[in-house]
């Protein structure tokens, strides 16, 4: 039974990862294109499209959130870690289980302070660019530190925290 | 006390993003304000325009490195400039310049581009140890060159810690050329210097026409980035998205270099840098509105400008500061840790905002290769094969010559300032 879980878990954290891949390219891609267009049409054509500035921001933000998640889950955020490398394994093995936990906690305090953001922005109803709404563009940092949390904690109750999370 | 927990929390190893995340939570809590100032904070990544930048010129120096790129530079510049004395010392440090510039990654070239310089060094005779040390610290060129990353996220954090200054990128573009030129000419005349009494450089330099056709869709890159930039016919942003769309269209439609089902690999390996740089980023503004909302900055000029009676002096102990800090930290990580902290107390002292982003950015770019832990001498250990033990020797010379560089641009405020006085 377990085993049936951890297999399907894992197959459906295969298919998360193609997924926020396929995501990331889309919006670079979007962002380099509009980017171009902009180019072009201010250089040949002496006009704008207006909302395409504000677009590519919201695609950085996206962008980072996205590959936050993928660098979670990698371990490829930046830290120092000068100090685990002299402590006994086992220790540093712990300790780095503990950081590992305490990241995902951290990661769902960003959750607490980012969700009243997201309701505010709801409640305004202000759009970000062309028919996109604040809210949505902001959504993703909530949605994004939940993911994170995921991981880290996963990482951490797993038991080679250097290991890759399931999620 | 805080301080100390959130120090050791990051030298354990924790993500250095979480360390700041929390420490901007608990500074929120103390100081009696709501949780959410952090995620307002924390949005603005994306909302400043310049980021824009980021992931655009980060993927495009990834996908260059993964194409056949640095080699075709080589063979062009060994058969334009291979007959100069010292001449492929010197086309090392300028491809290491431009790759460093367009990647904003130090790490990146030591991997992409040492590993093509190395053999052709130790071919044309240079010895192996000046070979192995040009190509670690060599690599770390660059970094105040325009596009660089590390110019652009200076000017994000300093505008945000001083937004009365009007610190401009296109200054600090302008002010990185004249010191980056010499750091560049000091370690070129130490290369002809070792080269002197050697038989002059073996090995045949390719056609000059067959390299340069090679390389035909490269070589524009450079004039019309640097050149948009630098006369102002391009916005930065802009440079960056034309530097993507040429890349990527050069790259995978015309040469076939990258297959197209690699690309989203690439994309996601190049964004995956930019996230942990800009998450890093995203919190530390949230930090340093705190600070700067109970005086931290303030309080410790107040603390530390007793003990300095001259600006000199505290440049110099900035500069000492910051060899450390750039020595441990990721280069991106110390300059939005400690360049909202150490901007105030500059511009206290006097300090020109943009010499001080110069001083900052040629510290953490010696720190690239300052032992023990500086990134690139444990990426040429590691591509080269060689004990780290042999690369510290290797690199020793030119870090002696490095620091000298930096002992000029930090008493010669002009070096940095001349240019964008100018223009």
């Amino acid at each position: 039974m377990i085993e049936i879980f951890s297999e399907a878990l894992q197959e459906f954290g295969r298919l998360f990862r193609k997924l926020e891949v396929a995501l990331l390219s889309l919006i670079f891609i979007a962002i380099v294109v509009l980017g171009l267009t902009q180019i072009g049409l201010r250089n040949l054509a002496d006009s704008s499209l207006p909302w395409s500035d504000a677009a590519m921001r919201a695609g950085v933000l996206w962008i980072a959130m996205i590959a936050s998640c993928i660098a979670a889950a990698e371990s490829k955020h930046i830290r120092i870690d000068v100090l685990s490398k002299l402590l006994p394994p086992v220790w540093a093995r712990w300790i780095g289980r503990l950081l590992l936990f305490a990241t995902g906690v951290i990661c769902i305090a960003m959750v607490y302070a980012s969700l009243p953001v997201v309701r505010l922005e709801l409640e305004f109803q202000e759009l970000a660019f062309l028919n996109v709404p604040r809210w949505l563009v902001l959504a993703i940092i909530p949605t994004g530190f939940i993911l994170m949390a995921l991981r880290f904690m996963g990482a951490a109750i797993a038991f080679n925290p250097e290991r890759e999370p399931k999620l | 006390m805080l301080v100390f927990v959130l120090l050791l929390l990051a030298l354990f190893g924790m993500p250095l993003f979480a360390v700041i995340a929390l420490g901007a939570i608990i500074g929120f809590h103390q100081a009696g304000l709501s949780l959410s100032v952090v995620a307002l904070e924390f949005q603005r990544i994306g909302e400043t325009p310049v980021l824009v930048a980021l992931p655009l010129f980060t993927f495009a120096g990834v996908l260059l490195a993964h194409s056949n790129t640095p080699q075709r530079l080589v063979d062009v510049s060994r058969a334009l400039f291979g007959w100069l004395p010292g001449g492929l010392a010197i086309l090392a440090l300028g491809l290491f310049a431009l790759m460093t510039a367009f990647t904003g990654a130090s790490g990146i070239t030591v991997v992409a581009l040492g590993s093509l310089m190395l053999p052709a060094l130790l071919q044309a005779g240079y010895p192996e140890r000046f070979s192995l040390g040009m190509v670690t610290a060599g690599s770390s060129m660059g970094v105040l060159l325009a596009p660089s990353l590390p110019l652009i996220l200076y000017a994000v954090v300093a505008q945000q810690v001083a937004p009365g200054q009007s610190i401009r990128i296109e200054d600090l573009f302008l002010a990185g050329i004249l010191p980056a030129l010499l750091m560049m000419a000091l370690l070129a005349g130490w290369a002809i210097y070792v080269r002197r009494g050697l038989p002059p450089e073996p090995g045949e330099a390719p056609p000059v026409l067959k390299s340069l056709k090679a390389a035909i869709w490269e070589l524009p890159l450079p004039f019309i980035v640097l050149g948009g930039i630098y006369s102002g016919w391009l916005l930065v942003v802009e440079a960056a998205v034309v530097t993507a769309a040429w890349v990527l269209i050069s790259i995978v439609f015309i040469r076939r270099d990258i297959e197209l089902k690699k690309l989203p690999g690439i994309i996601s390996e190049s964004m995956v840098l930019v996230g942990a740089i800009l998450i890093v980023l995203g919190m530390s503004m949230a930090s340093t509105n705190i600070m700067i909302d109970t005086q931290v900055p303030q309080r410790l000029f107040e603390t530390v400008a007793p003990w300095i009676d001259s600006q000199i002096v505290f440049l110099l102990i900035v500069n000492l500061l910051l060899l450390v800090v750039g020595m441990v930290l990721d280069i991106f990580a110390a300059l939005v840790i400690m360049a909202p902290l150490i901007i105030p107390i500059a511009l206290a002292f006097g300090v020109d905002p943009v010499h001080l982003g110069i001083i900052f950015l040629a510290n953490l770019q010696i720190g690239y290769c300052t032992p023990p832990v500086g990134i690139n001498l444990f990426l040429a250990s590691h591509r080269f094969n060689k004990d780290i033990l042999e690369i510290y020797r290797a690199t020793l010379p030119f870090l002696g010559w490095l620091l000298i560089a930096l002992l000029m641009i930090t008493w010669w405020p002009a070096l940095s300032l001349w240019l964008p006085g100018r223009l």
